[in-house]
């Protein structure tokens, strides 16, 4: 009766809310399409320049802010960006840049060499540095700053005028302007900054110096940017509104693409490769990248660092990596088996006028005849049993399958292998408790440097306990170097120097994976796989005929 | 017999004998089961359970913390190109230069006011804020997917009990046993070759509008829905076959009310029963289901954040599912005693 | 006998076969009886004689594996056999009417009696609202439960085992029918409980002039309850008479068997008597008399 009636409504009210759930659920809204949708692989870290350091927050960064240069879009060498023009002293150690007069940011304001002063010191700020801090300790005094050992003023950032910006190097860098136009070198805007310190960076507040506006920002889910009217080559800027999508799962990205949602896919699924590879939208070149093993040159355990640190064994491991068969059987997009550490394509270094140092090709009956040497020295008949150490993930095991088979079969070494989840294997690899160690390493700026430069005594990336006074001192002269061409042969020496010594095992350079409409336009392939979207276009034309098939 | 007929005596109060007693012993069973309003037994209950939960958090809040500190790495400590001078000054930045207590007692103490501090990882945004942008998503998810899981169950289980050994009956079952041994991820699979790509009625994946939440939905819900038609098509051919049915039916009502008004409650007990486990498995199933299909609630951020070692949001995040499972098997379980009278709430 | 002159029911060769895996189980071999306004019919057996599946069949409530055919089943001048499910329906719970064994699960658990009740004054009597309201408690109070308004909010579980088998009787006498099948309705009782329900059963039957068909095995409730007995074995009558006939000059051996397997005040210690055997096998009954094999007059 009365009970019964009021547990039934209860029950009823019950799932009526279940069902009133369900209503609000579904109201989700329709997001119109944006002129340009790509999948950027990953939820930026930050769009504070100062805080990012990854490959996704430089594709974000590049359309809402502008260094003093920008990267061509084709063969990316320094172009004019924030400064229109710029002046180098006779030593190379003096940059005067002149920031162009119609420079403003996106709330109108115009930017001036002031906003660098302001942001590059910001970068160097002893009490919460940006992650990449240590590129401006090539400035003067950068590093002192950064320390805390002298106040800003005087660091060697200066704006004599409100549109001349200058800059004082410790050594004349090479690769400065190219640096100009890394993406946590960008400046911001101070008012906004300061006004909002915890919250500039919401689209409510942001305010930027780039091609496009910061108009919506969900977490994980999408970034919409629209076309900046303010930026200075507005006229050039064809697309009005971009998408960015942060899709990690790369099955599901190339879904979308297939499904049309989105444009331009940065990375494919391994699996796919092959059938990929028939399509005109997937053209795999050569990328800035390098893909190699860490040999742990300072192992805790004495039976193997007994032949982890003989140079011999490390020849010998390196001659019977069968490179081929990986790049070939397990990698299959085009990647390009390396005798180096440096990938080729680097002007002035490994392009295709210059000869860079390069290690022989693979040799099994030299790798066991190394083998026996180096037992013979050491009296030892046993090897212990040596593991590869991975991140989980199916490629990078199909790869060291390739290679225990070789090191196994080939040498008679016992191999094990062993994966790791992200995050561990980082710490392991950073902790030297590995044996051999996949590694990989994507070039920074198109300079050698970035590779080389890993391996310096103590290096924050160096993780293989590789430590050669020797070597330091010639990435120390290359730096100081201003002649390109005996720069580059101090570099040829110090890879050459790597090369012997080994501390990692080159296996392969990488190639670019991405997916692009056929009615996309201003998309060139490059070294860095940088696409900055300024010059991107849709073919409409195009577009309407491909859809129209 | 003679025996038999003591133990009755026994288990019957003697309000038998005399009407009068009977009446007095009336009062003594007022206040069993759920009543309305006046209700003292819920409040208590409800506090009870609260309190319960309160400490449950705190032992998950300080286990979280410390095994999650004793795994290899963190949130700095693997980015590529970070110098060792940089690194130390964002450790100092967030307190993970301190002592593990310390850190504790500070962490403690914020997520005390409700502050879990800004995501390691994603510095724009602090965790809750993260999280409040998660929730709708993956509730409206977990909904949609609930919906599912109970509509296609009962419907499933109701026909096949009703028509029990036949062909319906049989392939329905055959069909939810598939259904309980696929992972969601490859239901997924499947329905996005189905339904995106061959016909393409459903988008692969992102948020936007009800579209969008379908065929997670669905594949989040499936395996649930196969078990719930199992759970329901047994209770309800337990049920059928008790006396009460007969006597329902014995009362002159049609089949159609005897199965609703008699059978239903009775033989959808086991599926209520069954709700904790499902709701705790559909926000637990959502980690797959939300990366699939790139949905950008509470289950992408908890993988992500376990991955990237980002203390503070998988802190949030387990407290918060933690929360929420605590909160759902407290609704399941007043759920049940408003279903079943002979069930208090204790 | 002369006052129970009209015949509300009646049942000439009623047979009821289960199909199964096994083979048929013929569980009523021929059953006819006819009851009388206002009669009370004892049906005694042993337990799988048929008694149950008998009345069962005229409720409609077999499974669908039993088979039933007669030569006339007839309620109140009623053809049963030619009516249709609906009206089968229509006539379960208004004209004939059945209470059960075991008034702990008989009564669904999930509702309160009140609501058991009402559901039956609806569906029956057409009562609504309030009405319907004020006569499930008068329901409830014409079966002597004491404190019937409070008690239709409360349920089974909150009912002792006789208050349980008050209020089945009481929902089962709503629809007001002509006939009321019980089907040993004291057996998971107590034995003072048993005796209260006899009474109650009685005294509604004075009341209303109903039929009752007294379902037993226990040929002790029967003596001061009821006007005519028919023993069952094995599916069919064997013998049917007045109570006092019965009990004086029991004529089947089986009936003397029941007689004296019957509990009596004057008997002094000493074994109760049992037939021999057990119950045949009805799937499996050979020709002739099946109580053969455990008869003591049999040659
Ligand atoms: N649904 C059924 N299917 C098969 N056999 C049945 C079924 N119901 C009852 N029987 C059989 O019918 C016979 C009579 O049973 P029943 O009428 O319940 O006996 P009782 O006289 O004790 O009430 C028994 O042998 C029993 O096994
Ligand atoms: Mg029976």
């Amino acid at each position: 009766m009365r009970r019964d009636r009021n547990r039934n409504l209860f029950a009823l009210g019950l799932a009526l809310l279940l069902l009133g759930g369900g209503v609000l659920a579904l109201q989700g809204a329709t997001v119109e399409r944006a002129d340009f949708t790509f999948n950027n692989a990953s939820e930026p870290q930050s769009l504070d320049p100062k805080v990012v350091s990854g490959v996704p927050e430089g594709r974000v960064l590049r359309c809402l802010y502008e260094g003093l240069t920008n990267m061509h879009p084709k063969t990316l060498v320094p172009v004019p960006g924030m400064a229109e023009r710029w002046e180098v002293s006779e030593d190379g150690r003096t940059y005067t840049f002149h920031i162009r007069k119609n420079a403003r940011w996106s709330n109108g304001d115009p930017l001036t060499a002031e906003d660098f002063v302001y942001s590059w010191r910001r970068f160097l700020d002893p009490a919460m540095p940006a992650k990449y801090a240590q590129l401006l300790w090539l400035v003067v005094k950068g590093r002192d700053f950064f320390d805390g050992k002298v106040p800003s003023a005087e660091v060697g950032i200066r704006a004599p005028e409100p549109h001349t910006f200058v800059v004082e190097l410790v050594h004349p860098t090479a690769y400065f302007l190219d640096l100009c136009s890394f993406y946590p070198l960008f400046p911001v805007h101070r008012a906004t900054v300061e006004a909002h310190p915890k919250t500039w960076s919401k689209p409510r507040n942001f305010v930027g110096n780039g091609p496009f506006l910061l108009e919506a920002r969900t977490i994980r889910d999408r970034i919409r940017l629209r076309k900046n009217p303010q930026y200075w080559d507005a006229d050039s800027v064809r697309l009005n509104t971009v998408d960015i999508l942060p899709v990690e799962d790369h099955v599901t990205g190339l879904n979308l693409y297939l499904t049309g949602v989105l444009d331009w896919e940065t990375d494919v699924p391994q699996q796919v490769i092959s059938d990929l590879l028939k399509r005109d939208d997937f053209q795999p070149r050569a990328y800035l990248g390098s893909y190699f093993y860490r040999i742990n040159l300072k192992h805790r355990n004495p039976e193997k660092a007994r032949f982890l640190s003989d140079p011999r064994f490390r020849m010998a491991l390196y001659l019977a990596m069968d490179r081929k068969a990986i790049v070939e059987g397990v990698t299959k997009a085009g990647e390009l088996p390396s005798r180096a550490l440096v990938p080729p394509g680097i002007p002035n270094y490994s392009d295709a006028r210059h000869q860079p140092p390069a290690l022989p090709e693979m040799d099994m009956e030299k790798a066991r005849a190394l083998i026996e040497e180096v037992k013979k020295d050491l009296g030892v008949d046993k090897i212990p049993t040596l593991k590869v150490l991975y991140n989980t993930s199916e490629s990078h095991k199909n790869i060291a399958e390739v290679i225990q088979q070789r090191w196994g079969q080939g040498l008679g070494l016992k191999i094990k292998l062993e994966n790791q989840e992200w995050g561990t294997y980082q710490a392991s690899q950073k902790a030297l408790d590995y044996d051999i160690s996949r590694s990989a390493w994507i070039g920074d700026y198109a300079d050698a440097n970035t590779f080389l430069d890993l391996f310096v005594s103590g290096g924050g990336n160096n993780h293989t306990g590789y430590a050669d006074p020797i070597y330091d001192s010639l990435i120390e002269a290359a730096a100081r170097e201003a002649d390109r061409d005996k720069r580059r042969e101090i570099l040829y020496k110090a890879e050459e120097m790597l090369l012997r010594d080994l501390p990692i095992i080159p296996i392969y350079s990488y190639v670019t994976k991405n997916l692009v409409r056929p009615w996309v336009k201003g998309f060139y392939p490059n070294l860095q796989n940088v696409h900055p979207l300024k010059f991107v276009w849709i073919d409409e034309e195009a577009k309407k005929n491909a859809e129209g098939r | 017999m003679q025996k038999g007929a003591e133990e009755e005596a026994q288990v019957d109060p003697p309000e038998e004998v005399e009407s009068g007693e009977g009446a007095a012993s009336l009062g003594d069973q007022e206040p069993e089961g759920f009543t309305f309003f006046s209700d003292h037994p819920l409040l208590t209950f409800l506090l009870k359970r609260l309190g319960w939960m309160a400490l449950t958090l705190w032992i998950v809040f300080t286990l979280s913390f410390f095994l999650m500190r004793s795994i290899p790495g963190g949130p700095f400590d693997q980015e590529q190109n970070l110098s060792a001078e940089v690194l130390a000054k964002y450790k100092a930045a967030f307190y993970l230069d301190k002592p593990l207590a310390e850190q504790y007692l500070l962490h403690l103490r914020n997520a005390l006011t409700g502050d879990l501090g800004p995501s390691y990882k994603m510095a724009d945004y602090t965790v809750n804020e993260i999280m409040a942008a998660g929730i709708p998503k993956s509730l409206a998810l977990g909904v949609i997917a609930l919906i599912f899981a109970l509509t296609l169950g009962i419907t499933a289980g109701l026909l096949s009990a009703i028509k029990r050994g036949g062909f319906l009956d049989r392939s329905l079952m055959t069909v939810a046993t598939i259904g309980i041994a696929l992972p969601n991820f490859v239901i997924a699979g499947i329905l996005i070759l189905l339904f995106v790509i061959w016909i393409p009625i459903f988008p692969a994946a992102t948020w936007g509008d009800y579209k969008h939440l379908f065929l997670p939905a669905f594949c989040l819900g499936a395996p649930f829905a196969a078990y719930v038609a199992r759970l329901t098509r047994t209770g309800m051919l337990d049920v059928l076959s008790q006396d009460y049915i007969r006597t329902a039916r014995a009362k002159g009502l049609s089949d159609a009310q005897v199965l609703v008004r008699h059978a239903l409650k009775g033989g959808l007990l086991p599926v209520i029963s069954f709700l904790g486990p499902a709701i705790a498995g559909i926000l637990t199933g959502s980690l797959v289901v939300e990366k699939i299909f790139q949905i950008p609630g509470l289950g992408t951020h908890f993988v992500q954040a376990a991955i990237n070692r980002d203390y503070t949001l998988a802190m949030g995040c387990v407290l918060l599912y933690t929360t929420l499972v605590y909160v759902m098997n407290l609704l399941v379980d007043i759920g049940y005693t408003i279903i079943d009278p002979r069930v208090k709430l204790e | 006998m002369s006052e129970l002159s009209e015949t509300v029911l009646d049942v000439q060769n009623l047979r009821v076969t289960f199909r199964s895996e096994d083979g048929d189980v013929r569980a009523v071999r021929g059953v006819s009886y006819e009851l009388a306004r206002g009669e009370t019919l004892a049906i005694v057996g042993e337990s799988g004689s048929g008694k149950s599946v008998t009345h069962m069949a005229l409720m409609d409530l077999l499974p669908q594996t039993a088979m039933i055919s007669a030569d006339r089943l007839r309620l109140v001048g009623r053809n049963l056999m030619e009516m249709s499910p609906k009206e089968k329906r229509r006539m379960r719970g208004s004209d004939l009417a059945m209470i059960f064994q075991d008034p702990m699960t008989s009564l669904n658990p999930f509702s309160t009696l009140g609501t058991q009740i009402a559901e039956m004054l609806k569906l029956h009597r057409g009562l609504r609202g309030k009405a319907l309201y004020a006569a499930a408690v008068a329901a409830l109070a014409e079966v002597g439960i004491p404190n019937a308004e409070d008690r239709v909010e409360q349920y089974p579980h909150e009912f002792s085992g006789g208050m349980r088998q008050r209020a089945m009787i009481a929902m089962m006498l709503a629809g007001e029918p002509e006939v009321l099948i019980a089907d040993e309705p004291t057996t998971a009782l107590d034995v003072t409980v048993q005796a209260q329900i006899m009474e109650l059963l009685a005294g509604l039957q004075s009341e209303r002039g109903m039929s009752i068909i007294l379902i037993t095995h226990d040929l002790g409730l029967v003596a001061g309850s009821s006007h005519r007995v028919a023993v069952m074995y094995a599916g069919r009558i064997v013998e049917m008479g007045t109570t006092e006939k019965i009990f004086a000059d029991p004529r089947h051996p089986y009936t003397r068997g029941l007689l004296a397997s019957v509990p009596r005040l004057d008997q002094e210690g000493g074994e109760l008597y049992q037939i021999p055997g057990t119950p045949p096998d009805l799937a499996h009954l050979e020709p002739g008399c099946p109580f053969r094999e455990r008869c003591e007059f049999a040659v």
